[in-house]
């Protein structure tokens, strides 16, 4: 399957870490990389714009951010 | 899970880890996600998020979305419930310096808030239970595909076989272990549910009988709303190494925690001190971590409760009494 089939938007979540580690603000990162290959989208709404624009279905991904 | 549509994105918040591959219109086609209780990635491999990725760019052609009154797909007809409208998290989130609402705090808000209309009841901690609790394993690759039945679990006992691939439950299709737990989650303490199998050539109806207690796991104590559901021994502490067991004589299948820090006055009262040795609780004297620790008397105790602790200092077995608080933190 090719990788550009689906549409990644990555929504930091969720976290069992303590919460001294962890950045005071709720500002969400840009769309970045990961490893080169995935461009995550952290917001969700601009995910859907995306995914309405190219046709691809979402990868919505709620993870814990340590 | 700031602002989250909470009636869109409903799953297991103790989890550190979910998906959902969805249209752009809030439609879902599946969940690829969920664990059981020995790891948070039990069920999460490369090969099965491929098997589900090929299939959901075959639905995506298709537009072959979950169809089903379980799927409100952000059209409930009402303004989305998010995180915030919790009415206990506005208050938990007032005591913390970071404003991230994890999902795990999604759940205890919900706890709390039921426990604060004295509805909150032990079970309630057991969400979204897992093929498992079936007696069924799945295949790593396809998550529908069905490779052992324990026998005498209700899966065995309403004929489900090894190598049957589950296609629908309550009539909602299954791709994956997400879409499962999906819908057993509905699945009320004691009832039944129906399976669509299919062996060989044919799609089987079956019907599983789920009896009392039915949704609880043997170790839930990777579950961070654990604590909401009773009490817990107020320290946190680790387990002994080879080395230290040895010197002090304690077998490897045998408890053996270190107290590194308390934080609960009623430890406090009961005597235990950081460097104690803990090798008896309430009668575990099983080898166990300090969250499995703490899931014993949370599971099986109550507020007020005194249990026994027996600890191993300067070489002796000391006995003390843990009187839990009367009831829970605010």
């Amino acid at each position: 399957m090719s990788r550009t089939a689906l549409l990644a938007a990555a929504m930091l979540a969720t976290t069992a870490a303590p919460s001294l580690a962890q950045s005071e603000t709720l500002e969400k990162p840009a769309a970045q990389k990961l490893d080169g290959l995935i461009s995550w989208v952290y917001d969700y709404e601009q995910g859907r714009r995306l995914a309405k624009r190219t046709g691809k279905p979402m990868f919505v991904v709620f993870r814990c951010e340590r | 899970m700031n602002g989250i549509n909470l009636d869109l994105f409903q799953f297991e918040y103790d989890l550190t880890w979910m998906s959902f591959f969805m249209d752009a219109e809030n439609r879902i086609y599946t969940r690829y996600g969920g664990r059981d209780d020995s790891s948070p990635e039990s069920h999460l491999n490369r090969e099965s998020l491929l098997a589900t990725m090929k299939s959901v760019v075959m639905l995506h052609k298709l537009a072959d979305v979950l169809k089903s009154p379980l799927e409100p797909n952000g059209r409930t007809g009402r303004r989305p419930h998010t995180p915030e409208q919790i009415p206990t998290m506005a208050r938990m989130m007032a005591k913390r310096k970071n404003k991230c609402i994890h999902c795990h705090d999604v759940k205890v808000a919900n706890l709390k808030h039921l426990r604060n209309q004295d509805k909150l009841k032990r079970h309630m901690v057991f969400t979204y239970p897992t093929s498992a609790n079936l007696g069924i394993t799945v295949d790593s690759g396809e998550q529908s595909l069905v490779r052992t039945v324990q026998s005498g679990s209700p899966a065995a006992r309403a004929g489900v076989r090894v190598g049957d691939r589950i296609v629908k439950a309550e009539g909602h299709r299954v791709l994956t272990l997400g879409d499962l737990s999906r819908v057993l989650e509905k699945i009320p303490v004691a009832g039944r549910l129906a399976l669509q199998v299919q062996r060989q050539q044919q799609v089987i109806p079956l019907r599983l009988e789920l009896a009392n207690g039915w949704r609880r796991s043997k170790d839930p104590s990777w579950r961070e709303s654990l604590h909401m559901v009773g009490p817990n021994c107020g320290l946190w502490g680790r387990k002994l190494n080879v080395k230290e067991r040895r010197r002090l004589k304690l077998k490897p299948e045998k408890l053996a925690l270190k107290v590194t820090y308390i934080w609960g006055s009623h430890t406090r009262r009961a005597g235990i001190k950081v460097g104690d040795i803990i090798v008896g609780l309430d009668g575990q004297t099983r080898d166990m971590n300090i969250k499995q620790l703490h899931a014993h008397p949370t599971l099986n105790r109550n507020w007020g409760d005194t249990i026994p602790v027996v600890l191993r200092r300067n070489g002796q077995d000391v006995t003390v009494r843990m009187t839990f608080p009367k009831g829970p933190p605010d």
